[in-house]
């Protein structure tokens, strides 16, 4: 079973010895595929190596319901259409700041204490880059999906793999896998979930998965560089001086317009143009375009025999798709005592694969980790800070969230590279002392596959 | 013919979405009563040029023309969403309501932040007119720009919490909020007043800004008779329960999801039922809340809990008379001359408090401001204009901020006695000294010539260049050797031991030593001298004030290694801020404001955030200075980790300068 595929760095010369280690793993063949959700740094490998991919022998994979092309509520399409949307924004605004960039610091250049706007333009502009280079794809020209997605459904439908869309609280199992089941968690199909924001708290940030805020500005960023519409504008056109952009107007406005354009044009005016200043709401936007992949993130729990132990898997989910697991219906009192059966599932947790690399609202704490608590519990962080772009650094690890899960799992905490991380719980704990049954780092150099730790079905 | 004293104009009193409900529609429209000026269209007045473009779709919308005959028979237009002509002429009609608030309390022209470039004129340019863009972005924001001096609106779509609050994805304007616009003005015209407020050097920095701009906004809907009387008959004279006047941004609020306004003064909703509670204040929000708006509001807060401990002072013989002595009311609605002699108290009283928080400004220190500098500042302006508190208006003050667990730094008891600041002139020291007296009797002098010049001044921008010319004396030509007040400070103080240990700056002998500059034309130290301004006028019992109020500003530079002081560099060295592994390098500025009283002729207030530690230097009996090392680790402290202990998916990925770019005035920052 391979979950996601992707590294937000690196070309495929260096992706590819991953992707052939790990087809010489498997033995050339998956039983299952999992794709998440979107992002360039979970399935971009699928792109980078598509040839190797397609000496894979497939099983079976599986999807969200939220890349189903034939949900028969649309409601996968329309929130498809919306992101496109917020990406061809996204992509807009991210040129258009590149292409002023060298106007704006002249602006500010002779500008006292602009040392600082200075710094801030720079960070904002890297801020960006960071954003866009997991939700957009490289090449200039917006389609309705990433490159890694277009890529891994092209692949399968090539090989004619069966494919699953699945909706939170169904159920499977594998014929290969007798004994094993599958829950799928998120994401969940409530709009107040997919678009919601969460409480404001220790574990998440308010207003950022909201879209519907930011659909003025998406619609302007989006047809950026044409002529505005009727549909465009927030008034009757009747109210609007000239046809189009600066051009002189005819009668009766052409004097006013005149003076419009003096006012605002003049030679010594351009320090108060605001022609960037609307573009940085692009940054709250690519947030909210970032978040709301997250939160289509497809969320497992594979249960280990029914009432065994349980591994988790929730991709990049955030806040509101953990919140809409413990909202699933079917699921009402399943659990022992009248408990939701999420919780259930979350209680028997033994090894949860940390959302969304250890970020701020990856991992909620009520409503995720503080239910885990079985003494077995051990977390896997995917997470290597010598492999990301420097901005995801100011954002991951969580400080607070990653003693919170080195304390719970009493120190089988697994990063991918822990060396710049000083948590001194983590450096405490031997994990090698668990024994080779139980963890191993690789050593042998055929195989560069980087850590392994092990569940036992009881 | 002479002009009218007054334009009218018609706008909304709250904003658009309270038009919409049967209780309070017959309130939300209101007839702004502007001093009469000159206008172009635009409206393009003195103080401001309101400029309709859209960058979103690069577009102008027309311009509202003021004059024309049929908006001048009618009060202007009629309140509208979808014209943005209507648009314009509310922000204009908000914002000079709002400056003329400011002047009549401060008694004097207000003037915006001048522009400071690297080349020009003494590196500084004159802005006559704030710029306001009703239709700058869309999004859930507005700002005041500092770098373009400019107010700049958005215009988003709301999703509210409850699709039975407001339309979902219905256009929501914020210039048509009369709040944020009052808001976003006030930070204007404070960053005209004080420029270094916008450095978050403590914690208590910008949420002064955000909190002043709160204040001012709340109060000015108590100038709206209609308003106020409303809400009065509502709540049966008791405002402290749920009201309209205690909540900001109604639409604003329930437009981002919340439920009624965006902030509020004197309760809050319950987030999960959606039910209003009063706020009972506590002081651990001072000792935690560092984000400013939310910092902010609890001064808010204070400020309007005085407002209503006035105002009940106020009515408490009103409520006597009409219950026959038991203060209790009978059941049902007030009668309607009672609800008018109740408005016209909060009216008055809310009047008193907005202008003693305006007033107020004239007494804070020019930088690091903290919520105890501005009790003092506000019990200082106070006593200096009324003589007999018959209220109990500066007790009101006190007690609201002790309940909130604001102090002054450096005060032994809490009274009205010594929270007010000391007076210099009469004190011991400063009649002991002759030099002293000497040497300010000829500044006052000085300075009483400057406020003959500029007294009947009433245009800005010859206020602005007198004023201007008077500290600076560029054309030497015409005055002789007379210099202008920045050199006679330079050169009378270069190395006062005195006026060090007055001001709290290094006005001593190698002032490079605490890491500041010295000046171009002789060995003394280096310093900025701004916000020149004469303050004149006459309190409620006939006190007349007469000061010149001006504060110098000084800025050193300070090594730290541990988060200790560990000497001082030179800020002219290219390197500046920034440093190596250990050592940490940081702009530390001191600061004075200086109020001194033209009919004593001595100096009355000195207002500091001193440079020097003026311990030893006093100990030492002005052979050691040394900087203040205390308050420099603790700016130390705030600005490196303090400012960002609230997690903020916004800053994190933007850098934590980000809101310094462009908006660190937003109505509602990003997060």
């Amino acid at each position: 079973m391979l979950i996601d595929c992707g590294s937000c760095v690196g070309d495929r010369t260096e992706f590819l010895p991953y992707v052939q280690n790990l087809i010489s793993y498997v033995e050339g063949k998956l039983d299952l595929l999992v794709i998440t959700h979107e992002h360039q740094d979970h399935i971009n490998g699928f792109a980078k190596c598509e040839a190797e991919f397609e000496q894979l022998e497939i099983g079976e994979a599986w999807f969200a319901w939220t890349e189903d092309p034939n949900d028969p509520d649309q409601r996968a399409l329309d929130l498809l259409s919306k992101r496109q949307k917020a990406r061809l924004g996204l992509r807009n605004a991210l040129d258009k700041l590149h292409t002023n960039r060298a106007q704006i610091r002249a602006e500010q250049v002779n500008l006292k204490a602009n040392k600082q706007a200075l710094v801030a333009l720079d960070a904002f502009l890297d801020g960006m880059d960071t954003l866009g280079g997991i939700n957009l794809d490289e090449s200039p020209k917006v389609k309705k999906s990433l490159a890694g997605m277009r890529a891994v459904k092209e692949l399968l439908v090539r090989k004619q793999v069966p494919i699953r869309y699945l909706k939170p609280g169904s159920s499977l199992a594998l014929s290969t896998l007798p004994g094993v089941c599958f829950h799928a968690l998120g994401p969940s199909l409530d709009r107040r979930f997919i678009y919601a924001e969460g409480k404001e708290g220790q574990d998440t940030y308010r207003r950022h998965e909201v879209m519907g805020e930011g659909v003025l500005a998406m619609n302007s960023l989006a047809t950026l560089g044409q002529e505005p519409t009727e549909a465009d504008l927030p008034f009757a056109s009747s109210y609007v001086v000239g046809a189009t952009g600066f051009t002189m107007p005819v009668p009766p406005h052409q004097e006013q317009a005149q003076e419009l354009f003096d006012q605002y044009l003049g030679p010594d005016q351009a320090w108060r143009n605001i022609e960037n200043e609307w573009l940085y709401t692009a940054g709250t936007l690519a947030i909210r375009l970032d978040s709301h992949i997250n939160n289509t993130s497809l969320a497992l729990a594979v249960e280990l025999g029914k009432g065994g132990p349980v591994l988790l898997l929730p991709g990049d989910a955030e806040y509101a798709n953990w919140a809409g697991w413990h909202a699933v219906e079917k699921w009402k009192g399943l659990g022992p005592n009248g408990t939701h059966f999420v919780e259930d599932l979350l209680n028997r947790t033994v090894f949860y694969k940390v959302s969304h690399h250890l970020s701020f609202n990856g991992t909620p704490l009520d409503k995720g980790l503080r239910l885990m608590n079985s003494p077995d519990l051990a977390v896997m962080v995917t997470l290597d800070r010598t492999r990301i772009s420097s901005r995801w650094r100011t954002t991951m690890p969580n400080k607070r969230l990653l003693q919170e899960l080195t304390e719970r799992s009493q120190g089988r905490c697994i990063l991918m590279n822990e060396s710049d991380l000083a948590c001194t719980s983590t450096t405490t704990f031997d994990l090698d002392s668990l024994g080779e049954a139980r963890y191993q780092t690789v050593k042998h150099a055929n195989r560069i596959l980087a850590k392994q730790y092990t569940v036992y079905m009881t | 013919m002479n002009p009218p004293y007054f334009r009218q104009l018609r706008a909304y009193s709250f904003d658009p979405s309270l038009s919409l409900r049967l209780d309070t529609a017959a309130i939300n429209h209101l007839t702004y009563k502007i001093e009469w000026e000159p206008v172009a269209s635009g409206p393009v007045g003195e103080y401001v040029e309101v400029i309709d473009y859209d960058p979103t779709v690069r577009r102008f919308y027309l311009p509202v023309d003021l004059n024309d005959r049929y908006l001048l028979a009618q009060n202007g237009l009629e309140p509208s969403e979808s014209n943005p002509q209507f648009h314009q002429q509310m922000v204009y009609a908000v914002t000079m309501t709002t400056i003329k608030n400011f002047e009549q309390a401060l008694g004097r022209k207000i003037q915006w932040a001048q522009r400071r470039t690297l080349d020009g004129p003494n590196y500084e340019e004159y802005v006559p007119r704030l710029r306001l863009y009703p239709h700058a972005m869309r999004d859930a924001n507005a700002y005041y720009s500092p770098l373009k001096k400019a107010v700049l609106f958005g215009y988003f779509s709301s999703t509210p919490a409850d699709d039975t609050q407001l339309m979902p994805d219905s256009l929501v304007f914020t210039c048509l909020s009369h709040d944020i616009i009052a808001h976003e003005v006030t930070h204007a015209i404070l960053d005209g007043i004080y420029e270094h407020y916008s450095e978050p050097t403590n914690p208590d920095v910008l949420a002064f800004h955000e909190a002043f701009a709160d204040i001012v906004a709340l109060f000015q809907r108590f100038t709206f008779p209609e308003v106020l009387r409303h809400q009065i008959a509502r709540t049966r004279g008791d405002l402290t329960s749920q009201n309209l006047l205690g909540e900001l941004a109604q639409q604003f609020g329930t437009a981002i999801g919340g439920y009624g306004g965006l902030r509020d003064a004197i309760g809050r909703r319950d987030p999960n039922t959606g039910q209003w509670q009063p706020k009972e204040p506590n002081g651990d929000e001072y000792r935690q809340q560092t984000e400013p708006h939310a910092r902010g509001s609890i001064l808010v807060a204070a400020v309007f809990e005085a407002f209503l401990s006035i105002y009940k002072v106020r009515i408490a013989d009103l409520l006597r008379i009409a219950s026959g002595g038991s203060g209790i009311l009978a059941q049902g609605e007030l009668h309607p001359d009672l609800v008018n002699r109740l408005a016209a108290e909060a009216a008055k009283a809310a009047n008193h408090v907005l202008t003693m928080c305006i007033r107020a400004l004239d007494y804070c220190p020019p930088l690091d401001i903290t919520f105890g500098d501005f009790l003092r500042a506000l019990i200082t302006a106070d006593v200096d204009s009324v003589r007999d508190d018959r209220y109990h208006y500066r007790l009101a003050f006190i007690d609201a901020f002790r309940r909130r667990g604001i102090y002054p730094r450096g005060i032994k008891t809490l009274s009205v006695e010594s929270l007010r600041l000391s007076v210099i002139g009469t004190s011991e020291e400063y009649t002991r000294s002759v030099a002293s007296q000497e040497v300010f009797a000829e500044l006052n002098s000085m300075l009483r010539e400057y406020a003959v010049s500029i007294k009947y001044q009433s245009d800005r921008a010859i206020i602005n260049a007198i004023t201007r010319h008077f500290i600076q004396k560029l054309d030497t030509g015409v005055d002789g050797d007379t210099p202008g007040l920045h050199q006679y400070i330079g050169y009378h103080f270069a190395a006062s031991t005195e006026f060090a240990s007055l001001t709290g700056l290094a006005f001593i002998d190698n002032p490079k030593r605490v890491g500041v500059h010295t000046v171009s034309y002789g060995p003394g130290p280096s310093f900025q001298l701004l916000n020149l301004r004469l303050v004149s006028r006459v309190g409620p019992d006939g006190l007349q004030i007469n000061h010149v109020v001006f504060y110098l500003v000084q800025r050193s530079g300070v090594c730290l290694r541990n988060d200790k002081v560990a000497g001082c560099f030179n800020l002219q060295d290219k390197k500046e801020e920034g440093g190596d592994e250990e050592t940490q390098r940081m702009q530390f500025r001191g600061g004075c404001t200086l109020i001194l009283d033209l009919d004593t002729m001595t100096l009355k207030y000195v207002v500091r955030k001193p440079l020097l530690d003026l311990e030893i230097w006093t100990k030492s009996r002005g052979e050691q200075a040394q900087v203040d090392a205390a308050r420099a680790e603790r700016q130390y402290l705030y600005m490196q980790k303090g400012q960002h202990q609230h997690h903020n998916a916004y800053t994190q990925y933007f850098g934590e300068h980000v809101q310094q770019m462009s908006e660190p005035f937003a109505f509602l920052h990003q997060h």
